[in-house]
């Protein structure tokens, strides 16, 4: 029940943010930002209808993938001046993942969303921390960092699992999941807020 | 204490027979359309009417369809525990009382305003007697009716709130109509061998389960389609159509997952959703009007 409240509070917030939390952004930003927050809201409806079950599901791990991707894009379009070569390489990067998927070349298209996704974490992870050690934006950016390490590390975690690198990992990630997907979810309205 | 104790039985007996959560549903459909008119909805006296005169017609019209349905509910595993299959109630007592409580809902109805009684009206004669008596025993295509009748309410809310019956009205209408195929059939999918031991027709055992998959796609876009038009034509802001578009990704995707990837998860899960999207977009209408 506790978590299907945690679940139910993370879709709220993400969708306030999406409805009421975007007017100072470009249409760009805008629009990178509704996906990751979208992205994330059907992830928390749908892990509360369905349950873990839907993260086992390949189509689940590419959807969500777009979470960071669009996330670290929305990011650059807003606080970089030239962010064209970011999104031409992130979206090479994501296109060529799903066409290799199309022709079943999973472990190619795999390492390709693997990649997109380190660059993409990366950029969640450091672009805060650049902007706010140069002096451009105040304190509440880098809970983006924050909250993109807390997803990030718990996103490695279960991909180390996968590769059985440890054992029942995955049942304690799951236990922790609900709270984890709210604190990251706070951490990235939060660090938005910072103009 | 002996009469608490009675209310509390009695409520115990009734909640299940008027499908407490679909009441509420239908309940927040009309509160939606009466809201989407813009017009002063801080009109208490109006608003408490309206909620008053829609909670008595629809589970009026429920407990009658309970009580007519009884003989399929008692052959059904999922429903044959329900109050009036298992005799916890008699079914003269529900009758009444959903004679009763239905007249008072449309009376009260027709009070507030000519056309909203008529609406009202219209939700409950269309529910009770075409779709439950005429033709839900015959053939599958009755959840069309049911459907007509699901939207009456919203087209109830809006006529109160316009003054009269207008094409926003009508799309609501149609957004019920195309959306209740996505939560009767993901259901009649999972409980197929209910249905067909009670002997009612339903489109998977008609036409097939993948058939009916499609029936569920299509529906779902349509209404969303609905729904977008109707955002777009009361003027909500952009913040609430982006809102609104992601809840719509939601059950396209789930729609069409359930038809290329099918499986008992998605399909209850699609069902699950349904719902919860139906009322994400009437709050969504409800707070972009109101603010």
């Amino acid at each position: 029940m506790l978590n299907r409240l945690t679940y139910l509070a993370t879709s709220i917030i993400a969708g306030y943010k999406i409805a009421n939390g975007m007017d100072t952004y470009s249409d760009l930003t805008t629009a990178f930002y509704t996906v990751s927050f979208g992205v994330l809201l059907l992830a928390c409806i749908l892990l509360l209808l369905m349950g873990f079950e839907i993260m086992e599901n390949d189509y689940v791990a590419i959807v969500t993938s777009l979470i960071p991707i669009t996330l670290s894009l929305g990011l650059a379009t807003d606080k970089l001046e030239q962010p064209q070569i970011f999104i031409a390489v992130i979206g090479i990067g994501f296109f060529v993942a799903m066409v290799v998927r199309l022709y079943g070349k999973n472990k190619i298209s795999a390492l390709s969303l693997g990649a997109i996704h380190f660059l993409a974490g990366s950029v969640i992870f450091l672009l805060p921390l650049f902007l706010f050690c140069s002096g451009k934006t105040g304190y509440k950016i880098l809970a983006i960092s924050l909250g993109g390490s807390l997803i990030g590390i718990t996103g490695i975690l279960l991909g180390l699992n996968k590769l059985n690198k440890f054992i029942n990992l995955k049942e304690k990630i799951y236990e922790q999941f609900p709270l984890i997907l709210f604190m990251t979810t706070v951490l990235f309205v939060f660090g938005l807020s910072e103009n | 204490m002996k009469i608490i104790s009675k209310i509390k039985g009695s409520l115990a007996i009734y909640r299940p027979l008027i499908k407490s959560l679909q009441t509420g549903l239908l309940l927040i459909t009309g509160i939606t359309g009466y809201a989407s008119a813009r017009c002063p909805v801080m009109n208490w006296s109006t608003l408490l009417g309206l909620t008053v005169s829609l909670f008595l017609s629809i589970s009026g019209s429920t407990l009658l369809n309970m009580w007519y349905d009884r003989d399929i509910d008692a052959k059904m595993n999922r429903t044959k525990h329900r109050p009036l299959p298992s005799g916890k109630v008699s079914p003269k007592e529900v009758l009444i009382v959903g004679l009763l409580i239905s007249g008072i809902g449309v009376s009260l109805a027709l009070s507030m305003s000519l056309i909203f009684g008529i609406v009202v009206f219209a939700g409950l004669f269309i529910d009770v007697v075409i779709y439950t008596i005429w033709l839900k025993r015959k053939t599958a295509w009755s959840i069309v009716w049911g459907g007509i009748s699901g939207g009456m309410p919203i087209l109830a809310g809006r006529a109160l709130g316009m003054g009269e019956i207008d094409v926003i009205g009508i799309l609501f209408s149609l957004a019920i109509l195309l959306w209740i195929p996505t939560h009767i059939l993901t259901f009649s999918i999972k409980y197929f061998e209910d249905y067909k031991r009670a002997g009612v027709p339903t489109f998977p055992s008609t036409y097939g389960e993948h058939k009916t998959r499609i029936i569920i796609a299509l529906s779902s876009l349509g209404a969303a389609i609905s729904i977008a038009l109707v955002a777009y034509g009361i003027g909500l802001s952009w913040g609430y159509l982006r809102l609104f578009a992601v809840l719509t990704v939601g059950i396209i995707g789930l729609a069409f997952a359930s038809v290329f990837k099918p499986s008992e998860n998605v399909n209850f899960g699609l069902f699950k959703y349904a719902s919860l999207y139906m009322l994400g977009s009437m709050l969504l209408v409800i707070f972009g009007t109101l603010f």
